[in-house]
């Protein structure tokens, strides 16, 4: 089935349809509106509905379906807002659950959706026509002007991703996906950013206190849990501090997968953190959390070594000081430099290295559980992010875009 | 008024001070994590736009530094990535919600 994404993608695209067709709708089409009205009622009440839209929704009168299937856009548009609707009612808790910023985004689609149709079928619906209401739907297509502003984008996970017969619980996945990209760019010289840094070891630290709290929740709590629990705390605000880079600091370059997937985890991981507490499920998706979080902490902190061997960070030279810009008199304090041999990156390293740590001595302390509980899923089977090593990077051709000046574009 | 460029690359400063202030302080609820990470996000976003970030003076707190960068980014708004909004608005709420206003 459709997932929520693809059917807001199909909404989008027929609201086109319905906006662009040459002629006004007629009659028999109209008569979807009561459909289209209904099914958007079942999606807004999900999720915090304006009430003046909900009022002029609930005021509009019931039509009578046509007898004959219509094939129009109202028609079609009734239908998406219809599996939409059954789709987020069969997760209710996930969408009660969604973020902020998810929940505005689809509230906005379905508002300017409504609005041109609304906008659309004012000029079709005859005066004094049992159904037409045409004051209630003149009323609509105002109440729900300003949405039709709001730019579309994706949901993202895991309401993005929901779909009717599939089970709402995605954190294993969005994990998985995360951690490769992750992975995959931090193990690139000429991909690898500040932002991959500062962002991996955030994202490292919020597993970390998810996983804390998980397994601190009774009645599941086991001493060597409760031990475990307290280092994955410290763990976390260790990778909070790794996380840190001074603004003087930094490496720049685009890092737009990493973010996308960055987000969908933050919010899988909230979905998560508001779930049963205690439940044996809850915490088995932490412990896999914890195996990929320990594989990118891997990648990252040997990523951390390469760059700052190669002197690849970029230093600001307002932060550098008079001394280096009477030696260097063609500087500029705009400029970010090369690493002219700063504590930078030993600072950085030293952060990182005591994060690795502590990640290594609360995954050690959880051990007995994750050993038994790895077992038990896939026996014979080794952890799927048990050890990354350093890739071979000697023989890959060195950045180029390391070496560009940083008035030139990024600075590196 | 300086140019565009020149607006978008102090408020990316003004935002990495913030990032930093809140990832510096003590964090038992984990919010300032929560929060340097959507930084760290519209960072991401300005940077897409090749932006380099100015030096500039950090603020007394992270919401000084959020706030600078709001109004230098609203002198901008047909250039900045219509994702930054909603996302600097809800973090600006949120930092005056910790006491930082």
């Amino acid at each position: 089935m459709a997932t929520v994404n693809a059917l807001l993608a199909a909404l989008h695209d027929r609201t086109l349809e319905l906006s662009a067709q040459p002629s006004t709708p007629s009659t028999t089409e109209i008569s979807g509106l009561s459909r289209l009205f209904g099914n958007a009622i079942r999606i807004l009440a999900l999720i915090d509905p304006p009430p003046d839209v909900m009022t002029i929704l609930q005021a509009m009168p019931k039509a009578e379906p046509a007898e004959e299937p219509v094939d129009s856009p109202i028609t079609t548009i009734g239908y998406t807002l219809g599996v939409l609707a059954d789709t987020l009612n069969a997760n209710a808790e996930t969408v009660r659950n969604t973020g902020h910023r998810d929940r505005v985004q689809l509230r906005s689609q379905v508002l300017a959706t409504l609005h041109h149709v609304a906008t659309v079928s004012l000029a079709a619906v005859p005066v004094d026509e049992a159904f037409s209401g045409p004051a209630l739907i003149r009323d609509l297509a105002d109440a729900t002007n300003a949405a039709s502003y709001v730019p579309r984008a994706d949901l993202h996970e895991p309401i993005g991703l929901l779909s009717l017969g599939q089970s709402s619980g995605g954190l294993d996945q969005t994990v998985a996906r995360w951690a490769e990209t992750a992975i995959e760019i931090l193990a690139s010289q000429t991909r690898v950013t500040s932002y991959a840094f500062q962002r991996t070891a955030a994202t490292i630290a919020t597993i970390c206190s998810t996983a804390a709290v998980a397994l601190a929740e009774p009645p599941s709590e086991r001493p060597f849990e409760g031990a475990a629990s307290a280092a994955l705390t410290k763990a976390s605000q260790a990778w909070q501090r790794a996380a840190d880079w001074p603004p003087e600091v930094r490496l720049g370059g685009r890092t737009t997968e990493l973010r996308h997937r960055s987000q969908d985890l933050d919010q899988a991981l909230a979905t998560h953190r508001l779930g049963q507490p205690g439940a044996p499920s809850r915490q088995a998706a932490m412990r896999a959390a914890l195996r990929a979080a320990e594989g990118v902490a891997a990648c990252h902190k040997s990523a951390l070594i390469q760059v700052i061997n190669r002197r690849n960070l970029w230093i600001s030279v307002e932060a550098l000081g008079p001394t280096y810009l009477t030696h260097h008199p063609g500087a500029s304090r705009s400029d970010w430099v090369p690493d002219p041999g700063t504590r930078a990156g030993e600072v950085l390293l030293d952060a990182c290295t005591q994060a690795w740590t502590a990640l290594a001595t609360a995954v050690d302390r959880l051990n007995p559980s994750m050993a038994a509980v790895g077992a038990a899923e896939s026996p014979g089977e080794a952890p799927r992010w048990e050890t990354v090593s350093a890739p071979n990077r000697s023989r890959r051709p060195r950045s180029t875009t390391a070496l560009t000046p940083p008035g030139r574009g990024i600075g590196r | 008024m300086p140019d565009a460029n020149h607006d978008l690359a102090d408020a990316l400063g003004h935002l990495r001070h913030a990032a930093h202030e809140l990832l510096a302080e003590p964090d038992p609820t984990g919010q300032a994590l929560a929060l340097a990470s959507q930084i760290l996000d519209i960072e991401n976003l300005l940077e897409e736009l090749d932006i380099e970030p100015a030096w500039v003076p950090a603020a007394e707190t992270a919401a000084g530094s959020l706030a600078t960068a709001g109004r230098l980014l609203g002198r901008r708004p047909d250039i900045v990535p219509s994702e930054v909004w909603p996302a600097l608005q809800a973090i600006l709420v949120e930092a005056g919600d910790r006491g930082h206003r």
